[in-house]
């Protein structure tokens, strides 16, 4: 029987596309936000589906904090020589001169430097006026808010207050000189959207969400992996092996592993629906303030 | 009570399979402030077991000190996700919200209750299938009722749920709930809402959102969320007619030459023929290309490459169609705007309109009426505030295609831009064009310009001499027709309505202007259409210094009144055109009126009439006016000589060398050879 309505996946997918489309179509310096995630992944895939079959025509930024797990790192370089695309690698040098860690600095601290300020440099030296991102509504309350075509003002900052009326599918992209535009592909997409995307699609993830024993310590309450010797070991701490994965990736130090057994992606998608709490629980910035992260994005973060 | 989840169970991939065919519904909610719309939300949320564990102890804990249910929490705190929204507790953006249950997903958009938010409102409700209007029970259908509601039919939701809320606080009163339904139902009923449905609820309690309430036995109809598993609302968008948006040209080899975009509506299998709207140049598609492999057939939403059969011009922008079911493609259109800025809509200003893929400058010509949302009444106005809803005409500097926005949305929406802020600040929904000729049609001759051009050996071109009359349109036109006569190539010049009969001939040089001679654009459909048929360059000169003082004064009727005709078109409307049309002596008399000096409106007399007084100087002696005219000439003449030199082909020779024929005719004013932007 010929194909009559779209699923939900479908549509979300198309949906996504035409966006990408969009942003290669109307800004003159596009890039991706290449955050090597499984959100990243699939927005990965959705540009290679976006201009199939032609080259995607931006290239990814990876802002790289030093402290990202080395397989993501791995993953990373494995991605970009099978697809071909452009990776630009972004650090904070003044963040590496200073050796800012999140050890001896705070996380707060850290994440400003290494992320925020990063991503900033990373995005006034490329002189990208778009800047595509992998952030979903369904993740926290400020993005619930936030536009799909989303303005930012020279100095990278969102107003709430001021947001651009986004209607039917017809995206405002103009902008003037030194703004930029932060773009949400898959913002309509939940946590379950993505995951069984990925198990139709098939598409490739880091190995760090699959259960695996890795070697953990556990800091009040949280499951830290020891990546690598950095990571100061508390005294009577030692690393022990458990099986564990992680729902969410970000810097090593600050990213909580859960126990889990699920190391296929069918085993993942019936344990995230039977699991009680949620995907950014593991991120250990999101819980300073009710308002952290919209306070963190009106600064320029993503 | 909870939801219906599904759970995973043995069978995982039989219920992978039903998680990813589900089908979408998005719904918003709108009302009042205070009426419950970011309650109900949350209640839906934790009903259907979507606020997790760490979400809700760190809710139990905001919740305190204010008001709460059963559950000992506040759920609007799951929505409002913005500082100013928890200080404030009102909602001020749209939140977007994602549930499911076994039947369907949804993506709720939680829009604000406050008027100054009404356009965060419409943006929640463009892209909706259904509506939840609430309406608290203690107040009864309010003014921001009446306004969302208007909005809803503005932007199309047709499927609207009226939800009673807090019933609880009226004793569960069954006649308080009818009076309610009765008196929004007369409302509403010239909104045309395709059903509407009403339902008593208390989100706070949980009343009748799962399952029929104990509390409401006198109410029969369904319950919400059954409601909303169970109601059909997507219109057939694979039924209508095909429209295929381009987005983006994907070229990445000489070999491969596919446009990218979306159908917005219909289906479109390979062999099957289309058009594009803009030139109607036919093709048939080759292949439907997408990552997983070439389609067959592609549908309405699904986001495609597609390949044509032969080389034609397509580009961003361009909508591609069915022969003989092609969208409208004019310049003129009557639209329903919204307005979303804090600087009002004049008619008159010039702003961009994006319209899927295409953006083009465009200005309101006329604010027909102004629509109050209370009482749907019609009145006149000269302006559009913020949130206030008119029914304008527009024109656009180039033709769109487009559909009227109740036939299909997605061809039919657009938003207005600012050119210098680039805020949008408004959206509108095309009612129809405003085309004369619509029944003309253009038709494909076998013996075509290709072949009359490859006969004569030259390549059919179109320049349009456009400006004020008097602006030395003929002075350039003539020489270039010399200069391009002398090379060989024939040049025309006729008159408007014989433009689209000689261009079919080979080459031409069209002039059109103001003075006997109608400008083919925004005039005639049928100009307009046949000139399409060509490659065109335009030569456009800007001729408004003169009338730019007077404009900006607007004194009515006064100063500027068929003076200034700015190039998009300002000033034109202060023109009667239709006695143009009959009266050529009173249309001259108006054309050659720039001619004469700008004067003010007549002051009153202060001496007495029967003194003598000093002659005024009123600038129109014979001598002075004859100055200045030719002063203004000469400027003119410069900025398009500027203009032509730029515009017309290399291969033509004007502009390696050949500047010389027209400049010598004007040769006194001119330095010869400097003008050509070396």
């Amino acid at each position: 029987m010929p194909l009559q309505r779209l699923s939900h996946l479908q549509a979300l997918e198309a949906e996504s596309i035409e966006i990408l489309r969009e942003v290669a179509a109307s800004f003159e310096r596009p890039v991706m936000m290449y955050s090597i995630g499984k959100d990243s992944s699939v927005l990965l895939h959705l540009a290679r589906k976006a201009f199939y079959p032609g080259r995607i025509p931006f290239p990814l930024l990876h802002v790289n904090t030093t402290f990202k797990f080395r397989e993501m790192i791995a993953f990373r370089d494995r991605t970009a020589a099978e697809y071909g695309f452009e990776l630009i690698s972004h650090t904070n040098p003044e963040g590496l001169r200073d050796g800012i860690n999140p050890f001896d600095h705070g996380s707060s601290r850290y994440t400003d430097i290494m992320k925020t300020q990063a991503l900033r440099q990373a995005l006034d030296a490329g002189r990208y006026d778009a800047a595509i991102g992998g952030a979903r509504r369904d993740e926290e309350k400020s993005r619930a808010k936030e536009r799909i075509f989303s303005h930012r003002n020279a100095s990278h900052a969102w107003d709430p207050k001021t947001q651009r009326p986004e209607l039917w599918r017809v995206f405002n992209t103009r902008l003037n000189p030194g703004e930029s535009m932060r773009v949400f592909p898959i913002s309509n997409w939940t946590e379950l959207d993505v995951w069984t995307y990925i198990h139709a699609e098939r598409i490739p993830i880091v190995p760090l969400y699959f259960a695996k024993p890795r070697p953990v310590v556990e800091r009040s309450g949280t499951l830290i992996m020891v990546d690598d010797e950095r990571l100061p070991l508390l005294p009577g701490e030692t690393p022990r092996m458990e099986t564990v994965r992680f729902r969410t990736l970000g810097c090593y130090p600050l990213t909580g592993a859960i126990r889990s057994e699920a190391a296929d992606l069918p085993s993942i998608i019936m344990e995230m629906q039977a699991s009680r709490t949620s995907e950014r629980e593991g991120r250990l910035i999101d819980s300073d303030s009710a308002g952290s992260m919209e306070k963190k994005k009106q600064e320029g973060y993503f | 009570m909870t939801l219906p989840m599904a759970t995973p169970d043995t069978d995982l991939d039989l219920w992978l399979a039903q998680q990813t065919d589900k089908s979408l519904l998005r719904f918003l909610t709108c009302g009042s402030v205070d009426d419950g719309k970011s309650t109900l939300i949350g209640r839906l949320l934790y009903d259907s077991q979507l606020v997790l564990d760490d979400q809700l102890a760190s809710l139990r804990q905001e919740s305190r000190n204010r008001s709460v249910g059963e559950e000992g929490i506040d759920f609007s705190l799951l929505v409002d996700g913005l500082s100013a929204e928890r200080e404030q507790g009102i909602t001020i953006d749209v939140a977007y919200r994602f549930f499911s249950t076994d039947k369907r997903k949804f993506i709720v958009a939680d829009t604000p209750g406050h008027e100054q938010y009404t356009r965060n409102m419409a943006t929640g409700a463009s892209n909706a299938d259904l509506a939840l209007v609430l309406i608290d029970a203690r107040k009864g259908v309010l003014t921001q009722t009446r306004r969302h509601s208007f909005i809803l039919s503005l932007v199309g939701v047709r499927h609207v749920v009226l939800v009673v809320n807090k019933i609880d606080l009226v004793d569960y009163d069954p006649a308080v709930f009818e009076r309610i339904v009765a008196e929004y139902r007369a409302f509403a009923a010239p909104l045309g809402f395709t059903t509407l449905e009403a339902i008593p609820v208390s989100a706070l309690r949980g009343d009748n959102i799962l399952a029929p309430s104990a509390r409401t036995p006198w109410f029969g109809g369904m319950p919400l969320v059954p409601y909303l598993e169970t109601i059909a609302v997507g219109e057939d968008r694979v039924a209508s007619d095909f429209r295929f948006s381009v987005q983006w040209v994907n070229r990445p080899d000489l070999d491969f030459r596919g446009f990218s975009g979306t159908v917005l509506s219909g289906e479109i299998a390979v062999g099957d023929g289309v058009v594009v709207a803009a030139s109607r140049q036919p093709a048939v598609i080759a292949r439907i290309v997408t990552l997983d492999g070439d389609l067959e057939r592609a549908i309405a939403g699904q986001a495609v490459t597609l390949v044509l059969d032969r080389e034609i011009d397509v580009s961003r922008g361009d909508v591609l169609a069915r022969p003989g079911k092609v969208p409208e493609f004019s310049n003129q259109m009557q639209a329903r705007l919204v307005w979303m800025h804090e600087e009002p809509a004049y008619p008159g200003r010039s702003y961009l309109l994006k319209l899927g893929a295409q953006t083009v400058p465009a200005t309101i010509t006329d604010l027909k009426f102004r629509t109050n949302v209370n009482t749907l009444e019609n009145t006149a106005a000269t302006k559009l505030d913020l949130n206030e809803v008119g029914t304008v005409t527009i024109a656009t500097d180039r033709p769109i295609a487009f559909d009227p926005y109740a036939e299909n949305p997605l061809s039919g929406g657009f938003i207005l831009i600012d050119r210098l802020s680039n805020a949008t600040v408004g959206a509108g929904t095309i009612s129809y064009g405003l085309r004369r000729a619509q029944n003309l049609s253009y038709q494909n001759f076998d013996v075509d310009r290709s072949v009359r051009a490859r006969m004569k050996g030259q390549e059919a071109q179109i320049i349009w001499f456009t400006g004020l009359s008097g602006s030395g349109k003929s002075t350039i036109a003539q020489p270039a027709r010399k200069a391009a006569h002398r090379r060989g190539a024939a040049l025309l010049y006729p008159r408007w309505r014989q433009c689209a009969a000689r261009a079919q001939q080979g080459s031409g040089l069209y002039r059109s202007g103001a003075g006997g001679k109608h400008p083919p654009r925004g005039r005639s459909g049928a100009a307009d259409g046949r000139r399409r048929a060509h490659r065109h360059r335009l030569v456009h000169l800007p001729v408004r210094e003169r009338a730019a003082p007077g404009a900006r004064d607007r004194r009515r009727g006064a100063v500027h009144r068929g003076l200034c005709r700015y190039p998009d078109g300002r000033g034109r409307t202060a023109r009667p055109q239709g006695a143009l049309q009959t009266r050529p002596g009173r249309r001259d008399q108006e054309l050659h009126r720039h001619r004469q000096p700008l004067r003010g409106p007549a002051k009153p007399r202060t001496r007495a009439p029967w003194r003598r007084t000093r002659p005024r100087r009123t600038g129109r002696h014979p001598a002075r006016l004859a100055r200045q005219h030719l002063a203004f000439k000469v400027k003119a003449v410069g900025r398009m000589k500027k203009a032509l030199l730029a515009a017309l082909p290399d291969r033509w020779g004007f502009s390696t060398h050949g500047t010389a024929p027209i400049a010598r005719c004007c040769a006194p004013w001119w330095k010869t050879r400097s003008a050509r932007g070396s």
